[in-house]
């Protein structure tokens, strides 16, 4: 018996010892490529024609499964669409893709700066599809082969003879009926004429933007639809006890119903003001949920004192034998400690659904990031199967950065109008959002360094210490509490400076409390790893006595990411002047992005990007003048388009870095005059430039510009008042 | 109570302290108008105008508009030909300079800045700064906005010349 249970526990304790050793840090490599979300990596449809219509009046439908949410999607895609299959632009009426077509399995929501790099190739080979079957289907009936047919600009016509021709809607419900497989694609390998790919086509969307016509989310009204507030508890994670009200609410003017379910409770309206005053007359009692403050949350979220190894932390990237180097030099290595706060994406438009529940299907109208998504969770709150949910994406959507993808109104919605039999709006306030939003997760770094006698970096550390962003995430999440290691918030920690022969960059979990909503959030980890790490470069620039810039480019290679870094950073250089003496007043510094391995990295490579900051002085405020950005994203498809993304990204990570912290006196921000965004009074010039913009596929461009925004207004702050700030948000007073 | 909207007279049937916001979006199907501010600060993205002034619809009771003009984003085209629109010059060159990302802010930008043109045809960038800057933009549309101001007002000037 004792022989029989040793040799069992042996055998568990082997098997656990292996799992520990191969298992978890395989799963943990795993978690780090991007090819294992498959974020990057869409399938294309079973038929061209899911993408894409041709009416008889020759006006071509794109359904683009890609959501458009002011960065400017479509107009790339539909450029895109439009040199493969030789059209002209007037003929283009873009659709927003939506459940019932456009988004399938292989593409399933809209993110991660992949929009129209993950697109790109599919797109185009949608395009020679149908511009092969139109091919076909035209010579069949002008009886020539296929090869004396030419096609462009909406035409089929014998290239002998151009008088015998079709339009493409002539020929479209036939070529559809005939298509029967992938065709022949040696002959797409150029485009029938590259006539948009490179212009600056006009966005598609404005035009309804400007006049107010644009129907967004919370402009959505069925007939028949009333309104819903939803209880919300007074702590994070509070869970509902009692509602002593609900008769009082239910005769209050305009109610039509109080909805109470496990875990929810709710009040339908005829009008918005009748459902948000009958809420506040329920009557609630809650229990249990977390209190929590500023000072737990730091120490909660900070890198062990002792020095990590891959035993307390996940390893990220390891080269040559960096800690024994770093404890060896003892008090002559150079130490910095950042820390970041946590910010809130905050679109403009707030989170919002209608939801209208039948007998036999569920229609929801929402601005969503991943509508098949929320198709799955309507249908595992309402206990319905997925196929009789239909989700369709407002085409016109005010703001996301992350946070139209795990947002709740959709099932609240569903849950009322199951419950009134009618159309329910569940729109989102301001308050709301500021309280329960998932937010970014706060971070502490801990960096180390040794330089030489030459002012070589000999080894480099970075620690870093985060909540988990990937936490609250279906599956994911377990992925991350089983291996410890969170794709989001390694983003960007990785060092470019391959001249460096002993680096490390070690990540430990520090997760919060469950109900805390930490999560989605555009650019997760990149810009404050990067704001940590580049500050430090500074640092150590500083130390070696080297300018900032000219030390980054000595410690990079002659590797893809080394070369490609370069010449960002040469770029912004030079576009900001950094050889010349900075305006009188005016001081600047540099930081230099990361690879952020999800953001639609194409066969060049991720997004790489590098801003010069210009800072001064105004009264005992300090001032940021201008950022110059250079990046490198591949292919450019749309300038002008690419050009307001990198100065959307821009703006948005300054935001952060100057003024964005959920903590205020007595807690977390309940109003927005305790969390203030960035306004056009203190926006700064911006001047982009694109590196290696012609040649090659897209990469993504939501989120790397955000990268080096805090770090070089940071490094500029030095230069200009001799302190070193180390965390965020920055002070900008002296 | 009887309010006038882009130059229409509507019969209103609600409490005189409903914010006006409220009543244009859900009562009289105008949804250009959009909300997002909280009780602590108006975000701009409200704005119409009342009598010619840009006023913030969240914190308007409709009570206080019995006979003045208001006028929103809806009404900021002139139709001088039955069924053929005119864009307001401030439509015009945000269409110009692509201007708008998301767009939620676009009818907060575009009225305060008709505002600001009809008050002052030829403003320096500091008043457009200061007329503007009551409008919040989250996706980063700022570095367009005083172009585009100064290119509503050459258009605007273009149109007095014809």
């Amino acid at each position: 018996m004792t022989g029989r249970r040793l040799v069992l526990a042996a055998g568990v304790g082997v098997a656990a010892l292996a799992f520990r050793a191969f298992v978890v840090p395989e799963l943990q490599r795993r978690s780090i490529d991007p090819g294992v979300f498959g974020v990057s990596a869409p399938r294309l449809p079973d038929s061209p024609f899911a993408w894409c219509e041709i009416g008889h009046d020759n006006r071509i439908r794109l359904f683009i499964p890609k959501v458009e949410l002011g960065q400017g999607v479509h107009t790339a895609l539909a450029q895109v669409f439009a040199d493969e299959l030789g059209l002209d632009w007037a003929q283009i009426d873009v659709r927003q893709g939506g459940t019932e077509r456009g988004f399938a399995l292989g593409v399933i929501g809209s993110g991660g700066s992949t929009s129209v790099s993950s697109l790109y190739l599919p797109v185009k080979e949608v395009g020679v599809a149908i511009r092969e079957a139109l091919r076909a289907e035209a010579a069949s009936r002008l009886g020539v082969s296929p090869d004396e047919v030419s096609v462009d600009e909406g035409m089929c016509f014998a290239t002998t003879d151009a008088d015998r021709r079709f339009t493409y809607g002539d020929l479209f419900a036939q070529a559809q009926r005939s298509w029967d497989g992938p065709t022949d694609r040696t002959r797409s390998a150029v485009p029938t004429r590259p006539t948009f790919v490179g212009r600056p086509m006009p966005r598609v969307d404005l035009p309804a933007k400007v006049t107010g016509r644009a129907v967004f989310g919370s402009d959505v009204r069925r007939p028949g639809m009333l309104f819903g507030a939803v209880a919300r508890p007074p702590r994070y994670g509070a869970k509902l006890r009692q509602v002593a009200g609900a008769e009082r609410a239910r005769a209050m003017p305009g109610v039509v119903a109080v909805v109470r379910e496990r875990g929810f409770v709710g009040v339908v309206a005829n009008r918005r003001r009748q459902a948000a005053e009958a809420l506040a007359a329920l009557g609630l009692a809650w229990h249990g949920g977390i209190e929590i403050d500023a000072a737990e949350v730091e120490r909660t979220v900070t890198a062990p004192a002792a020095e990590g190894t891959i035993r307390r932390g996940g390893l990220v990237e390891t080269a040559g034998r960096a800690k024994r180097t770093l404890d060896g030099a003892g008090g002559r290595a150079h130490r910095a400690e950042y820390r970041t706060s946590m910010v809130l994406p905050l679109p403009l438009e707030q989170p919002v659904a209608v939801a209208d529940v039948r007998r036999d299907r569920v229609v929801l109208h929402t601005p969503t990031q991943v509508p098949l998504i929320k198709a799955l969770q309507v249908a595992f709150a309402l206990r319905c199967h997925p196929k009789r949910v239909e989700v369709a994406v407002v085409p016109y959507v005010g703001g996301s950065f992350g946070r139209k993808v795990a947002d709740p109104p959709v099932v609240e919605a569903a849950r009322l109008s199951r419950a009134v039999r009618r159309p329910v709006q569940v729109a989102w306030t301001m308050e709301e959002e500021l309280r329960f939003s998932r937010r970014r997760s706060p971070t502490h770094h801990v960096l180390r360094a040794t330089l030489d006698g030459s002012g070589r970096i000999g080894a480099f550390e970075h620690r870093l210490a985060g909540a988990g962003s990937m936490r609250t995430v279906p599956l994911a999440g377990a992925v991350v509490d089983l291996t410890r290691m969170d794709v989001a918030d390694v983003g960007g920690a990785t060092i470019p400076y391959l001249a460096i022969p002993n680096r490390s960059v070690v990540y430990h979990y520090t997760p919060l409390p469950g109900p805390l909503p930490i999560g989605g959030f555009r650019s997760y980890g990149l810009p404050v790893n990067v704001f940590a790490a580049e500050s430090f470069m500074d640092e150590l620039a500083r130390a070696a006595g080297a300018d900032p810039l000219a030390f980054r480019l000595r410690h990079l290679e002659a590797d893809p990411v080394g070369r490609r870094l370069g010449a960002v950073l040469r770029a912004a250089g030079e576009a900001a002047d950094w050889s010349e003496p900075a305006p009188a007043g005016r001081v600047r510094g540099v930081a230099a992005g990361r690879p952020l391995s999800l953001a639609g990295a194409g066969p060049n490579g991720a997004t790489l990007v590098a801003t010069v900051a210009e800072v001064g002085m105004e009264g005992d405020r300090i001032r940021v003048h201008r950022l110059t950005c250079a990046v490198d994203a591949g292919l450019i498809v749309n300038p002008d388009g690419a050009r307001a993304q990198v100065e959307g990204a821009a703006l948005m990570a300054l935001s952060w870095a100057l003024l964005e912290d959920v903590w205020v006196e007595g807690g977390m921000a309940s109003s927005l005059r305790d969390y203030p965004i960035l306004r056009l009074a203190d926006a700064p010039a911006i001047d982009v430039r694109f590196v290696n913009g012609q040649t090659g596929e897209p990469s993504g461009l939501g989120e790397p510009p955000t990268a080096p925004i805090a770090a070089a207004v940071a490094n500029a702050i030095f230069a200009l008042t001799g302190e070193r700030q180390c965390s965020l948000p920055l002070r900008m007073t002296s | 109570m009887k309010l006038n909207i882009n130059g229409l007279a509507v019969d209103i049937n609600a409490p005189a302290d409903e914010p006006l916001l409220w009543i244009l979006r859900d009562d009289l199907g105008l949804t250009g108008t959009k909300p997002g501010c909280d009780p602590t600060l108006c975000i701009g993205v409200c704005t119409v105008l009342v009598e010619g002034d840009p006023t913030s619809a969240c914190r308007t009771p409709v009570g206080d508009l019995v006979g003045r003009d208001v006028v929103t984003v809806e009404g900021l085209a002139t139709g001088e030909v039955i069924g053929e629109e005119r864009p307001h010059p401030v439509q015009r060159a945000w269409l110009e300079l692509q201007v708008p990302q998301c767009g939620w802010c676009t009818p907060g930008q575009l009225m305060t800045a008709s505002a600001l043109l009809e008050q002052h045809p030829d403003p320096s960038d500091d008043e457009i700064i200061e007329a503007m800057d009551g409008v919040l933009c989250r996706c980063g549309s700022y570095p367009r906005v005083v172009p585009a101001v100064r290119r509503a007002a050459e258009i605007a000037a273009e149109e007095r010349r014809r």
